[in-house]
């Protein structure tokens, strides 16, 4: 199975992504998390770390305080779950300079300019690594 | 029969007829007679010069001293001598005649009237003797006195038949060396042939020529020669004066020579050279003028020296000019001035007068020009850029150092004092290379006199350094060094010349735009990601309202978010234009 985790400071954000991803039949009930250290703490529990088979489909806003998309992604990288995490990048920025950063990570499977719109989320059904799940 | 005249006559010796010729004399009562006998009694007589007009010899052929008064007779040039015989002896008489004795009588033929001519004819014919002897003698001393070399040759075997002391004397050879000697012994080889057809044509004319003549001691002379044909010795003989015109020659060919000189050095000569008559009009100009002024001579004679100078300089150089005729030394330099040339430029002109108008021969003043345009323009070039150097010096704020390396000396500009507050001429009586280096900024130092060691052994001509630099005042400023090694033929340095610029205002402004550009990537920075964000937000809600269902609720809210989103953006916006105006 595929889980969709949304992560956001920015709770209008969070609110309109959800509706997205649910209007387009990609999750009708994606997490929610408000910061990246919430995320890496619900990757962390017990339940997930045992959970071999579980995917996670991760929207990651780049710039939140406390920790950034960046720091997350080079957490992760040492994180068991690792190989069972795919990312799609979300910001608001549109300096090209963080699309190349983006790209030097394995498990980012695609970069999103905000807002995130219906096409976006159609495009996203087609990407390969995730394809199979819809 | 003539007049008798007074006469004074000896009559010497006796013989038998003696009575009867001192008779036959004494029936004339104007002679004078004396008588004496015996060659010393004779001797003596004659000796006591008594004025002896005649002397009349009575030989007896029999005594024995016949011979001797003979011979001392025969030496008595200038007493006529009449010899009375008693012998009829032919022989006596022709031995007399070619004694040079006027008459001689046989006894038998003695009678008054014959005596007295005989005397008489003795007295005249020893007048015509010694006439003709004077004139030969003259003719002699003509020929063997000439100062002129004079020979005379056989007109066809050319053999010297008689020269005289000059030619002895310039020849070198003896009067005897010449006898046995024929003309065409002096020539040359190469004349040889030309003068033996010269004189096969013309043995009996006069001849005249100038040859070349080998001396004895081998010396080739040029001689021009006169030759006369004449009957010498009743021979066919020919009579040459000779005139040596070896010096003349080469005096005339060294004047030739001085004189083409002197012509070619007008002529060709880089000067112009022209000779200007008393109203200064050109009555000679040296053909150089084509190559100085582009002008032909025969453009400029008969104008005025003043006419193509410059009007600005003309007035001055006429008060100038008109000087030289008072002038003590008779030479004048004129100042430079402007000449139009056949170009129709302004050539500058170089020249010097002197006065030469009481000299016969030139009559004028000579001037001597040059062109000195390139001079001038050198001159004027030099001290524009010259000027040009000490405006820049001012007007910019570089030091200018120039270190040698042969001296240890070094020329500081002015500046100095202007950027460092240091005095120049001060800082030029100190070891330049400490003083500097002990003024560069301490955490630089090293790496300068590092960079400064590099450059210099390695051959390269110039640097550009950054460093921080000590003022007088304590205070450092940024500086620039650019510096230029120039070096000798082996490559080694000879001298640093450096301009060390002030850049620490250009450092300031550029600290101010490095900060103004770190605000400026802030604002950029603020650009893609505040302004975005909120954006992002609107963008993202209209497309929400766009999809939502029709729930006035919803609705609502979204609208209220979109509110929210845009005040954002709006606080967003001026904070960004707070920033860019401080």
């Amino acid at each position: 199975m595929l889980e969709v985790i949304l992560v956001d400071d920015d709770d209008i954000v969070l609110m309109m992504q959800r509706k997205m991803v649910s209007r387009c039949e990609i999750s009708s009930t994606p997490i929610i998390f408000k910061s990246a250290i919430d995320t890496l703490d619900y990757l962390n529990s017990e339940e997930n770390l045992n959970n071999i088979e579980k995917k996670y489909l991760i929207l990651l806003d780049i710039n939140m305080p406390m920790m950034s998309g960046w720091q997350f992604l080079d957490l992760i990288k040492e994180h068991p779950l690792y190989d069972q995490i795919h990312v799609i990048m979300v910001t608001s920025s549109i300096d090209q300079k963080d699309r190349r950063k983006a790209e030097t990570y394995q498990r980012v499977i695609d970069y999103i300019e905000k807002p995130v719109t219906l096409k976006h989320c159609q495009n996203l059904k087609q990407l390969q690594p995730i394809s199979e799940f819809f | 029969m003539q007049q008798s005249l007074s006469l004074h006559i000896l009559l010497f010796g006796f013989i038998d007829e003696t009575e009867t010729i001192l008779g036959a004399l004494k029936q004339d009562p104007n002679y004078f007679i004396s008588q004496c006998s015996g060659l010393e009694s004779l001797k003596r007589v004659l000796s006591e010069n008594c004025g002896v007009d005649i002397l009349i010899l009575q030989l007896d052929y029999r005594e024995d001293d016949c011979q001797n008064i003979l011979d001392f007779v025969s030496q008595q040039k200038d007493l006529p001598v009449l010899i009375i015989s008693n012998t009829r002896i032919r022989k006596h008489a022709y031995e007399a005649f070619a004694l040079g004795i006027e008459d001689y009588i046989h006894v038998s033929e003695i009678n008054p009237p014959s005596l007295k001519r005989s005397i008489y004819f003795a007295i005249k014919r020893k007048d015509y003797k010694k006439e003709i002897s004077n004139s030969e003698f003259n003719y002699k001393t003509l020929f063997f006195s000439s100062p002129l070399p004079m020979w005379v040759l056989d007109r066809y075997t050319l053999k010297f038949l008689s020269v005289n002391q000059a030619a002895i004397e310039h020849y070198g050879y003896s009067e005897q060396e010449f006898l046995n000697m024929k003309a065409s012994d002096l020539w040359i080889n190469e004349e040889k042939e030309k003068l033996q057809l010269l004189i096969k044509e013309f043995t009996n004319d006069f001849l005249q020529d100038t040859v070349f003549h080998k001396k004895k001691n081998g010396t080739i002379i040029t001689v021009n020669f006169h030759s006369k044909p004449i009957f010498y010795n009743g021979r066919e003989a020919r009579l040459s004066l000779i005139r040596d015109v070896t010096e003349n020659l080469r005096i005339r060919k060294a004047l030739k020579d001085s004189e083409r000189r002197f012509k070619s050095l007008v002529q060709e000569g880089s000067d112009l050279i022209a000779i200007l008559d008393e109203d200064f009009n050109y009555a000679y100009i040296s053909p150089s003028v084509k190559s100085i002024l582009s002008l032909k001579p025969k453009d400029l004679k008969g104008h005025n020296f003043f006419d193509r100078m410059h009007p600005e300089d003309r007035n001055f150089l006429i008060t100038f000019c008109k000087s030289v005729k008072s002038n003590l030394s008779g030479k004048i330099s004129l100042p430079f001035y402007r000449v139009e040339d056949g170009m129709g430029y302004w050539r500058f002109m170089e020249t010097k007068l002197t006065n030469l108008l009481d000299f016969e021969p030139i009559k004028g003043v000579v001037i001597n020009s040059r062109d000195v345009t390139d001079l001038v323009e050198q001159r004027n070039r030099l001290s524009d850029s010259l000027s040009r150097y000490e405006i820049v010096s001012e007007a910019t704020s570089d030091i200018v150092t120039d270190y040698s390396f042969r001296t240890e000396k070094v020329k500081i500009s002015k500046s100095l004092f202007k950027v460092f507050g240091y005095d120049p001429k001060e800082v030029e009586k100190e070891n330049f290379r400490d003083w500097w280096l002990s003024n560069v900024h301490e955490d630089d130092r090293l790496a300068i006199r590092e960079k400064v060691i590099d450059v210099i052994e390695s051959g390269e001509r110039s640097f550009q350094l950054e460093y921080r630099f000590q003022c007088a005042d304590g205070s450092f400023k940024n500086i620039l060094d650019r510096s230029y090694i120039v070096r000798d033929k082996d490559g080694k340095p000879a001298r640093i010349i450096g301009s060390k610029q002030d850049i620490t205002h250009q450092k300031e402004q550029m600290k101010q735009i490095e900060q103004r550009n770190v605000k400026l990537e802030e604002i950029a920075w603020e650009q893609s990601h505040m302004v975005r964000a909120p954006l992002a937000k609107i963008m993202g809600l209209i497309e929400l309202l766009k999809i939502s269902e029709n729930n006035p609720e919803e609705t609502n809210d979204i609208l209220k978010k979109i509110l929210n989103s845009a005040e954002d953006l709006d606080a967003v916006v001026r904070n960004i234009a707070e920033k860019t105006y401080n």
